[in-house]
C-alpha cells in the first residue's frame, strides 16, 4: 500500500505541535548568538517518563519525543515508518539523538511466568535460576538471540544515519520492578495475567541485564554513548527503587525521567 | 535347463531392474519385516546424511519422536540454528557406532569421560568436545555446559524409552580418541574447539569387527529399554571430506563404507526387526550415473534425498503419501504462543497507556 502523504504530514503536525519545545535556550551558535543544543529523543514508551519530566520542569525545554507507536499510528505500513522518522529529525534538527527502543522486551517475556516455566543459563550459577530440569533450560547464548532480534537495531542504525553528525546516544530503561504487591496494585493491562504469578526474581534481572548488554554493544557498535541506569535510581539487588515506580507494572515515573533527562542533557553540553 | 536361479525374483537380476533404463525407477529394497503406522515414535541419528532422513521424518507427518526442543518462546529460526528438533535431543551428527553407544553410556551414566569442555576458537566461553558444534556461540561457563547437558542427557533417556522406530545411518569409520579413556570425539580436537595434544588424542580408523561390536552393544542396550523396537539401519552415501590415513581421501572413503556396509549386515542378522535401507546403494548406483550427487562430487543433491526417501514411504508405510503435511503443533507450544501473544498485546496497551498519563 502506498504511503499517504497527506495523512503522515497531518499526523507528523499534530505530533509535532504537540512536543515542539517551549522555548530555545541553549549554547549552539545562530547568526552570532548561542542557541540552544538540541535534543530529540525517540523511542517507545519508556521515553514517556523523561517527556513528563521535561513538561514538569520550570524552564523552557530543548529536548523533543518522539514517540515511535504514536508515530506508526499515523503511517499506513511499517515501511512509512522510516520516512516519518527522517521528516520529524529534518524537522527538529537535532544537535543530539537519544533512542530508548523496545526496552520492554525483557518484560515481556519475564514480568510473568511463562506456562512453561524457564530458566537461562549463567556463568557461575549454571542456570538461573538454578534446577534446569525442573524448569526448560535456555542456553544464554540463544536466548540472548531471541532478545536481540527484538531490539530494533537496524532501525536504531537507520535512525542515527539519518542524522550522522549529531551527538548519539541509546538509553538504558530502567530496570524491572521486583516489587509484585505494585503490579498487583497497577496491573494495568495485565489484571488477568496475575494469577499466573511473576517470573523468579533473578530470571527476571537476569533477562534485563541480558537486553542492557545488547543495548550496550548496539551503542559500541553504532559509535553511540550508553546512557546507564542511575545508581541512584536501583536497589541493592539491581531493580527499580520504590521512589521511581510509575502506576503501571514496567515504566519508571517522572522522577525517573528527570535523573536521566539530566543526564541526557549533560551529556549533549559535554559536561558528563 | 534346471539351475538355482529358475524362478528367483527380478530384483535378484541385474537386467530385470526397470532403473537400468529409467533411474528414477530403481528401487533395490527389499520388502521389509514390518510397517511404520503414523504414530510410531520415531528417533533419528547419525552422520551428515541423516539430518536429510531426519527432516524429510519431520516434514512427512511421521512422528519424528523430538524430546529436546527448544522453549515455545524461542523463535523457530533461531531454534532450528541453535540446532534443536533436527534429531530427537541436541546431540548433533554422531559419525561412528563407537560415538553411538557411548552417547547412550554418557546419558545413562555409565560413563563420565575425562574431557569436560574445550576453550571456544571463536568466543569467550566453552564448548562442549561431544558436540562441539551445537551451540553458536558457546557456553558462558562449564556450569552453564553442565546445566544444558542435565537437560540434554534427560531428552535422551527419554527419547530412548519412549521410541518404537531407530532410524540410524552410519557415517564414519575414522575417529579421535581421547587416550585417557577412550572417548571418541566427533570432531577432532582444534577443528571447532579445544586445540589437538597428540599427548592426549590419538586418531583411530575402526575396522568391521570393532564397528560391528560397538553396533551390537548400542543395539541390545537400545532393546533392553525398548524390547519390541524396531530398527532400520543406512549408511550415509556422503563421501569423506577428509581422511588422516596416509592415501588418497577416495580410498579411504571406499573403506570406510564397506566396513559400515558389512557391519550394517552383520546387526541384520543377528537382531530381529532390524533391516537395513539401501540409501548409500540408491545414491552411488550406477544406475543414477553420478546425478545425484552436487558438483564437488560429495553433497548429496535434494532428487537424491527424494528417491530414497519416495522409497522409504513406499515400503515402510502403507497406502504412503509423499505429500502429507508435518505433524501439527504441541499444545505446550500452543500455550505459550498464546501467552506470548497475550503479554505483547497487553504490553502494547500498557505502552500507549504509558504515553497518556506517566506523572
Amino acid at each position: 500500500m502506498a504511503l499517504d502523504e497527506h495523512r503522515v504530514a497531518r499526523g507528523l503536525r499534530r505530533i509535532a505541535n504537540r512536543f515542539r519545545p517551549k522555548e530555545r535556550t541553549g549554547h549552539g551558535q545562530v547568526g552570532g548568538k548561542r542557541r540552544p543544543l538540541r535534543v530529540l529523543v525517540v523511542g517507545h514508551s519508556h521515553i514517556e517518563c523523561l517527556r513528563a519530566a521535561a513538561d514538569a520542569r520550570p524552564e523552557p525545554s530543548q529536548v523533543s519525543f518522539l514517540n515511535l507507536r504514536q508515530l506508526q499510528a499515523t503511517v499506513d505500513t511499517p515501511k512509512g515508518l522510516p520516512a516519518a522518522i527522517a521528516s520529524e529529525i529534518a524537522r527538529v534538527a537535532p544537535d543530539a539523538l537519544c533512542l530508548c527502543l523496545a526496552g520492554n522486551v525483557h518484560n515481556l517475556i519475564g514480568l510473568i511466568e511463562n506456562p512453561v516455566p524457564f530458566a537461562i543459563g549463567a556463568v557461575d550459577a549454571g542456570a538461573i535460576p538454578p534446577s534446569p530440569t525442573k524448569r526448560h533450560f535456555i542456553p544464554s547464548a540463544m536466548m540472548r538471540e531471541q532478545i536481540e532480534s527484538s531490539m530494533s537495531a537496524n532501525l536504531v542504525a537507520k535512525i542515527f544515519s539519518m542524522r550522522p553528525d549529531s551527538t548519539k546516544m541509546i538509553l538504558e530503561p530502567p530496570p524491572p520492578i521486583s516489587d509484585f504487591e505494585h503490579v498487583r496494585r497497577f496491573p494495568g493491562a495485565f489484571k488477568d495475567k496475575l494469577e499466573m504469578g511473576p517470573a523468579p526474581r533473578e530470571l527476571r534481572l537476569a533477562l534485563y541485564r541480558m537486553q542492557s548488554d545488547i543495548l550496550r554493544e548496539l551503542a559500541e557498535r553504532e559509535t553511540a554513548t550508553f546512557v546507564a541506569v542511575d545508581p541512584e535510581s536501583v536497589d541493592g539487588d539491581g531493580f527499580l527503587r520504590p521512589a521511581y515506580f510509575s502506576r503501571d507494572p514496567t515504566h519508571g515515573n517522572a522522577a525517573y525521567g528527570d535523573i536521566m533527562l539530566s543526564k541526557i542533557i549533560r551529556l549533549t553540553e559535554g559536561s558528563e | 535347463m534346471k539351475h538355482p536361479y529358475v524362478g528367483l525374483p527380478d530384483r535378484q537380476f541385474w537386467k530385470k531392474e526397470p532403473g537400468v533404463l529409467e533411474a528414477e525407477r530403481l528401487d533395490p529394497v527389499s520388502p521389509p519385516p514390518f510397517k511404520i503406522d503414523p504414530d510410531d515414535r520415531i528417533v533419528t541419528a547419525g552422520s551428515c546424511f541423516a539430518q536429510h532422513v531426519a527432516r524429510f521424518m519431520s516434514n512427512s507427518g511421521f512422528n519424528h519422536h523430538i524430546t529436546e526442543r527448544a522453549h515455545p518462546l524461542i523463535a523457530q529460526p533461531i531454534a532450528s540454528r541453535h540446532n534443536y528438533g533436527m534429531f530427537a535431543a541436541r546431540y548433533g551428527n554422531i559419525y561412528t557406532a563407537r560415538q553411538l553407544k557411548q552417547l547412550f553410556e554418557r546419558a545413562y551414566g555409565t560413563f563420565q569421560p575425562q574431557a569436560f569442555s574445550w576453550p571456544s576458537s571463536n568466543v569467550a566461553g566453552v564448548v562442549d568436545p561431544f558436540r562441539p558444534q551445537i551451540q553458536p556461540g558457546g557456553y558462558l561457563s562449564d556450569a552453564e555446559l553442565e546445566a544444558d547437558r542435565e537437560s540434554h542427557f534427560a531428552a535422551i533417556r527419554r527419547a530412548i524409552e519412549e521410541m518404537d522406530v531407530f532410524v540410524f545411518t552410519l557415517g564414519l569409520t575414522e575417529a579421535w580418541v581421547d587416550t585417557r579413556d577412550g572417548a571418541v570425539f566427533p570432531i577432532a580436537p582444534g577443528v571447532a574447539g579445544g586445540s589437538y595434544d597428540p599427548e592426549t588424542v590419538a586418531f583411530k580408523n575402526f575396522d568391521d569387527d570393532e564397528v560391528y561390536a560397538d553396533m551390537a552393544d548400542a543395539l541390545t542396550f537400545l532393546r533392553e529399554k525398548r524390547p519390541d523396537l524396531r530398527i532400520i539401519l543406512t549408511v550415509s552415501p556422503v563421501p569423506l571430506n577428509a581422511t588422516f590415513e596416509d592415501r588418497h581421501v577416495l580410498t579411504s572413503t571406499v573403506y570406510s563404507k564397506a566396513v559400515l556396509r558389512v557391519a550394517a549386515e552383520r546387526c541384520t542378522k543377528a537382531f530381529d526387526n532390524c533391516v537395513y535401507f539401501p540409501s548409500f546403494d540408491i545414491i552411488t548406483a550406477p544406475h543414477v550415473r553420478g546425478r545425484y550427487f552436487d558438483t564437488d562430487c560429495r553433497e548429496v543433491l535434494p532428487a537424491g534425498v527424494e528417491h530414497v526417501m519416495r522409497l522409504f514411504l513406499k515400503h515402510f508405510t502403507e497406502g504412503a503419501d509423499p505429500s502429507r503435511e508435518p505433524r501439527p503443533s504441541s499444545d505446550e507450544a500452543d500455550r505459550v504462543e498464546a501467552h506470548l501473544r497475550d503479554m505483547q498485546e497487553k504490553m502494547d496497551v500498557l505502552c500507549d497507556e504509558a504515553a497518556i498519563d506517566n506523572r
